[in-house]
């Protein structure tokens, strides 16, 4: 299983980074191998009950909504556009290697091996103009996605196992 | 994709079947509350067990951009504890 871990930043936010797949032509299973997935910073939001996306993204993929909901929020409820994206967590694999050091000695490292993505997700996302502007994200990961998710936080840290 | 005018255009068309939604959602509530309804040109096409299922025809017989979903409850989602922040 896959796992990463991640402080938490000044402002008290898990920020990582998610893949961002636009919905396939004919809404088929996705293939992440023959897509063009952009990478994009996301807040891991459990007080959120789904996905949301910034406008930014909207214009950067071209994303054509194909529905309307009503979003309540702390202020008065409005209503907003969804799409389909496929949304995926890059993950860096690591093995622990052996690595020799200038006194003869040899300590074990985590050393990268591969560069892949997890967690791959269909999901119906809604869209805000002002998300992460000037926050650092914009993406907020709901609990829709989040739930299929093994989460641990402590001492500042997370760590999710996908 | 979709071009940025094409774009325009979709969330136009997705406006205006919201507009005819909302006009329609009291009466398909008795009958089709768990459905979802597949618009096209602010015209009922179908109602469907599952979104998957309605996205899936309104993809193949009109195109992204050109149809929408909308699920007959219609129940608010709740974007959670950075809406204080962001709204």
């Amino acid at each position: 299983m896959p796992s990463f871990e991640q402080d938490i930043n000044e402002f008290r936010q898990f920020i990582i980074a998610v893949k961002v797949f636009p919905p396939t032509k004919d809404a088929s299973a996705y293939d992440e191998a023959t897509l063009d997935a952009a990478g994009y910073r996301a807040l891991v939001d459990t007080g959120a009950n789904v996905c949301s996306i910034s406008e930014k993204i909207v214009t950067d993929l071209n994303l054509p909504a194909y529905g309307r909901v009503e979003m309540t929020t702390a202020g008065a409820p409005h209503t907003t556009s969804v799409y389909q994206v496929g949304l995926a967590i890059p993950v860096t694999e690591t093995e622990i290697r052996p690595e020799k050091q200038e006194d003869g000695g040899t300590i074990m490292k985590p050393v990268s091996v591969a560069e892949t993505s997890a967690g791959f997700a269909e999901m119906k996302v809604t869209s805000f103009p002002d998300i992460g502007a000037d926050r650092g994200f914009d993406i907020i990961l709901g609990m829709d996605m989040l739930m299929h998710f093994h989460i641990t936080m402590h001492t500042g840290k997370i760590v999710i196992s996908i | 994709m979709t071009t940025q005018s094409e774009m325009a255009a979709s969330e136009k068309e997705v406006e205006k079947n919201y507009a005819y939604f909302k006009k329609m959602q009291a009466k398909w509530l008795d009958g089709h509350m768990s459905d979802y309804a597949l618009i096209h040109r602010q015209k009922l096409i179908a109602f469907f067990e599952s979104e998957k299922d309605a996205i899936h025809t309104g993809v193949r017989d009109y195109g992204w951009g050109e149809f929408s979903v909308q699920s007959v409850r219609n129940a608010p989602v709740d974007l959670g504890h950075q809406s204080n922040a962001l709204f």
